[in-house]
């Protein structure tokens, strides 16, 4: 029964963006559960610090770069749709959307590390600020990675428009982008949230 | 036409996703109280904060990244990940690997 259901299935079954795309992004989601686990190991070993740390975050900046970046995701994955649909006016504009939201991310957050710098809150202030600091920073930098792929792919289709072989590259820069999503979603709720 | 209504109903489909994305986080942002476990005096608030984020995360990878149409590898290896993380986090909040 199962083996008829993955033979059905592997019919029309694909991987989104390739398998390459899906090597890295595994790639990144165990480094980044290996951080995850080490921060709650250390939260545990002294939890007055982290949460004394954690309320002298900016709530608002964490919660304002979720919905930016939820949005910005739901963007691409219109946008990838519309790729496939050959609606290229519409992909070109929904990835500029996205690039856009990209950069206020980027803005809130060089806001928020100013803040913090200018507070006295820096990477050597205590373990909390440590893992803030080295947790948000990698993943302002696959934000800008991300960026980066969607610029490039913008660029390329608005010059070259729909090209069928093009579309994994497109998919593949759309799952990147997920990632940088899905992994701001766990920082948030472990940094900003959790009691 | 009927392949056109199609796309128009898997638009609304991931907007739908975003509405409910949105609310989760409004909903995770605004949880209080103390909920214990059988008056253990183990607060499940900071497993609903996490549990809350994983399903987010699965909504993510279901729909945005488009792994319910993926092949059945990818969909056990997302889900197994997400799974795993279910209970590690819980399990390094609680602090069981301080122990030794």
């Amino acid at each position: 029964m199962l083996i008829q259901h993955i033979e059905n299935q592997s019919n029309y079954a694909r991987i989104p963006g390739g398998e390459g795309i899906w090597v890295f992004v595994f790639g990144d989601l165990v480094v980044f559960s290996l951080l995850f686990s080490v921060f709650l190991f250390h939260r545990f070993e002294d939890i007055p610090v982290f949460l004394e740390s954690r309320n002298q975050l900016n709530f608002s900046f964490g919660l304002i770069n979720t919905l930016v970046l939820l949005v910005s995701s739901w963007s691409v994955a219109e946008a990838v749709r519309s790729y496939r649909n050959q609606n290229i006016d519409r992909f070109l504009l929904l990835i500029k959307f996205s690039i856009t939201l990209g950069a206020v991310f980027c803005v809130i957050k060089f806001f928020e590390y100013s803040a913090k710098i200018d507070s006295g809150l820096t990477l050597v202030t205590n373990d909390f600020f440590m893992f803030y600091y080295i947790m948000t920073g990698i993943h302002l930098f696959h934000v800008l990675i991300g960026m980066a792929a969607l610029l490039w792919v913008h660029t390329t289709v608005a010059h070259h428009g729909f090209t069928a072989s093009r579309t994994a590259v497109v998919e593949a820069s759309g799952v990147f982008w997920h990632m940088v999503d899905l992994l701001w979603i766990i920082l948030f709720s472990l940094l900003y949230l959790l009691p | 036409m009927n392949h056109m209504n199609q796309q128009f109903e898997l638009s609304k489909t991931l907007i739908l996703i975003l509405i409910v994305l949105v609310l989760l986080t409004v909903l995770s942002v605004n949880i209080y109280g103390e909920v214990t476990w059988l008056d253990s005096g183990i607060s499940l608030l900071p497993f609903f904060v996490m549990w809350i984020a994983l399903f987010k995360v699965g909504l993510v990878v279901q729909y945005f990244m488009e792994v319910r149409e993926g092949v059945f590898l990818l969909k056990c290896l997302t889900t197994g990940w997400l799974l795993f993380l279910s209970v590690l986090l819980p399990v390094c909040y609680l602090g069981f690997f301080n122990r030794f």
